[in-house]
């Protein structure tokens, strides 16, 4: 078990904040729904007493409790002043998802928590922003809003993910960088985000899963595993490789799919942008692919005995099977 | 498609055991082959798959250059370096290159186009010699992925114009003025690196000299035929464009043609010197390829079965040296013929098909491309003239230099060639040049 059992509860009160907040039609409840969400991850964060996950958890509230703040302010301006309202809405709901020019907190917060949480952290609490992102999509300033931050955090997202050693600022980076795709998703129109929201929860997911079973948190603790297997050194590199969105994989699916779209509204800048960036993420995928491949672990094997969890769990494999080959599959099955 | 492609995936779990998959590839090499007879246009067609003649020609250059990666290989085999993995990497780039030559659909053709990338990756990282195959299957990785993301947009643009990806259905676009030069630019791109086209060459020797036999096997043998082969699929779609840009790519070609020759004349490394070479051919079949004509288009396949067979059996011979004398060096590397003299005859053989000998495919190839070109302009032939001349000229060079001369003090003895290797030798040599006599098998 990854949680404790009590902390269900609070699981539960996270899912129905997400659900509250995307279901809610007026901003009031969406901010309501939202201080659900946050207020019950920060227990699920603190699962132990531990410096990290406590100043990970301090980090968490105070950036999503002032993006909060200034959400229901300019909710309660918006008679008042309805461009503007709207405006500091969208940046409040951006700096919740740690979108581009406010994504400071984003790896530093995945950084302190352990792989479950920052799973959660990467996939489920980007729910609720981003559907009430895709409400706010019916003005021209509002719209190049969105299709700035999503363009500079695919940059930011590609250029930051460089230098990372550490795997979960590396997950956190990549996930900026899939969350370009997602508002220019969001920009096109509410499917093509949700369809990648779909895809990228299922291969990030696929990755973490594979990361926390072989407790890896740095690259070298990932070239370090004693119990070094075949399948292993396979699927780990293929699986990051998805998430990079190299083209046979899983991954490349919903890229595909925004591609397709953009060029057929001929937004070719963007595409431009977005490709560029998502080549400049494979390169580091492919640091962490290179040394797995290179097939020569006899050097620094530690000492430590993992209980692995890889060779009895079926839902990885398949998991990491469906990540792999997932292409092969009909598609529009596994939306 | 399926009775080629499924014993290929049961052939994955025999991995184990090598003679099985081996004889196993011949097999299913043989069966492809008993359809080299056969009067229609696209047969075994089903699942988006089919093969029409070019192909057909393809598929089965593949096939065999697999199998003859898992003869030349067995060093693999005998250190036990991971050789079932090597087995699997090997079958899956084999499918997913069959996948390629055979899908009916361009999405399909551009997803196995980019999926054969990645075993190749893991063929030069894993069993790769030196610590810069890093490098090198990085730099490799990117420069054809770089250029073959355009390709990707490129043709999703073509399915929202003309509303079908269907190869066979592809129709001509007519000019668009500027919009449509760039269109036609990032497609042919993404298949003149890997061609290569001169100055998109850059990645091919590093790939080569890093890659082990198998990799160069295949990325001389057939990786390098997929730019061929993109290229006389797309450009049915651009055929207006195409002319515009004709003499660009033909000149360029040429040219680069005769100053790679001269690089090749400059290297020290067997393997290097092979890789440029190939560059050199593959630049007759960019000419052959954007001429339009048939004889050109017909050339060019040849020219590509030919060079695939000939410059993977070279490689063949370098690597066998280099499993002996632990160097690729032409410097080391001197006086082979007093080391392995009944190996000197394979050497001979293989270095005269490279240079378009009789009775060699090589040479039916270039003849046919010569003509194409002179029949385009009069004016190429100086360029030509000046690249048959050095591509013998290298060939010579490194013939003389590896076999003639004294060899190297510190070598003590070796085997003069196995059974096996000869093998290997001799069915890369045969096809060769038994083809000419019946070369409408591979012309289209």
């Amino acid at each position: 078990m990854t949680f404790p059992i009590s902390y269900l509860f609070f699981f539960l009160t996270l899912l129905s904040g997400t659900t509250l907040s995307v279901s809610s039609t007026s901003w009031f409840g969406a901010w309501l729904g939202l201080e659900l969400n946050l207020l019950s991850f920060i227990p699920l964060i603190t699962t132990k007493l531990c410096p990290y996950l406590t100043e990970a958890a301090i980090k968490y509230f105070l950036i999503q409790a002032l993006a909060s703040t200034i959400l229901i302010m300019s909710a309660s301006i918006f008679l008042y002043a309805q461009s503007i309202s709207h405006v500091m809405i969208l940046l409040s709901l951006l700096l919740k998802l740690g979108a581009a020019p406010f994504h400071f907190w984003f790896p530093q917060v995945t950084e302190g928590l352990s792989w479950p949480q920052a799973f959660i952290l990467l996939t489920i609490q980007k729910l609720a922003p981003m559907f009430l992102i895709s409400y706010l999509t019916f003005s021209d300033t509002l719209m190049s809003i969105i299709m700035f931050s999503a363009l500079l955090s695919s940059l930011v997202g590609a250029l930051g993910g460089l230098n990372m050693m550490k795997l979960r600022k590396l997950m956190a980076f990549s996930s900026i960088n899939h969350m370009a795709w997602m508002l220019v998703g969001i920009y096109l129109g509410d499917i093509y985000w949700l369809i990648y929201f779909t895809f990228y929860s299922f291969v990030s997911g696929s990755v973490i899963m594979l990361l926390y079973s072989t407790h890896s948190f740095t690259v070298s603790n990932l070239l370090n595993q004693s119990s070094k297997s075949l399948l292993l050194n396979m699927f780990i590199p293929m699986n990051i490789l998805s998430l990079g969105g190299l083209p046979p994989f899983l991954g490349f699916a919903p890229k595909w799919i925004m591609i397709q779209f953009l060029s057929a509204n001929s937004m070719f800048i963007p595409l431009l942008v977005l490709l560029t960036s998502s080549l400049i993420t494979l390169y580091f995928y492919l640091r962490l692919f290179i040394p797995l491949s290179l097939l020569s672990f006899s050097f620094f094997i530690s000492n430590v005995k993992l209980t692995s969890l890889f060779s009895s769990s079926y839902t990885l494999l398949s998991m990491s099977f469906i990540n792999i080959f997932g292409i092969l599959f009909p598609i529009p099955f596994m939306i | 498609m399926l009775k080629f492609m499924i014993p290929l995936v049961v052939l994955i779990k025999y991995s184990k055991e090598w003679k099985i998959v081996q004889v196993g590839m011949f097999f299913v090499s043989f069966i492809l082959s008993l359809h080299c007879y056969h009067n229609f246009y696209l047969f075994s067609v089903g699942f988006n798959l089919g093969m029409d003649y070019i192909s057909y020609i393809m598929i089965m250059l593949s096939f065999w250059v697999v199998s003859l990666i898992l003869i030349s290989s067995q060093k693999v085999k005998k250190l036990d370096n991971f050789n079932s993995m090597f087995i699997m990497v090997n079958i899956m780039l084999l499918v997913f290159l069959v996948l390629t030559f055979s899908s009916m659909d361009y999405l399909m053709f551009y997803i196995s186009f980019e999926a054969s990338l990645i075993p190749t990756l893991i063929l030069i990282l894993g069993w790769g010699y030196q610590p810069e195959r890093i490098q090198a299957g990085i730099y490799m990785l990117f420069y054809t992925l770089a250029f073959s993301l355009p390709l990707l947009v490129s043709l999703l643009v073509y399915y929202s114009v003309s509303g079908s990806l269907i190869i066979n259905l592809s129709s001509s676009l007519s000019g668009m003025g500027y919009v449509s030069k760039l269109w036609y630019i990032s497609t042919v791109l993404a298949f003149m690196v890997k061609l290569p086209m001169f100055m998109f060459h850059l990645w091919l020797p590093k790939a080569h000299v890093e890659a082990p036999i198998a990799g160069s096997m295949i990325l001389a043998g057939v990786l390098l035929k997929l730019g061929g082969y993109g290229l006389i699929r797309v450009l049915i779609m651009f055929q207006e464009n195409n002319k515009e840009f004709c003499w660009l790519w033909v000149s360029v070609s040429i040219m680069g043609g005769v100053y790679i020759s001269l690089v090749c004349m400059r290297q020290v490394d067997m393997k290097s010197l092979i890789a440029y070479s190939s560059v050199v051919h593959m630049s007759l079949v960019l000419c052959g390829i954007v001429i339009f004509s048939w004889w050109g288009l017909a050339g060019c396949m040849i020219l590509m079965v030919g060079h695939g067979l000939c410059s993977s059996g070279l490689f063949c011979l370098a690597n066998m040296v280099y499993e002996r004398t632990g160097s690729r060096s032409l410097m080391v590397n001197k006086g082979l013929l007093t080391f392995m003299p009944s190996m000197g005859l394979w050497w001979f053989l293989l270095s005269v098909s490279n240079m378009a000998s009789p009775p060699s495919l090589n040479l039916m190839g270039e003849i046919m491309l010569i003509l194409t070109m002179l029949s385009w302009s009069k004016l190429t032939i100086f360029g030509i003239s000046l690249l048959s001349f050095f591509s013998a000229s290298y060939t010579l060079y490194m013939y003389s230099l590896s076999q003639h001369g004294v060899f190297y003090n510190s070598l003590y003895s070796c085997c003069s060639g196995k059974v096996n290797e000869y093998l290997s030798l001799f069915l890369h040599w045969l096809p060769l040049n038994i083809m000419i006599l019946n070369s409408t098998l591979v012309m289209i």
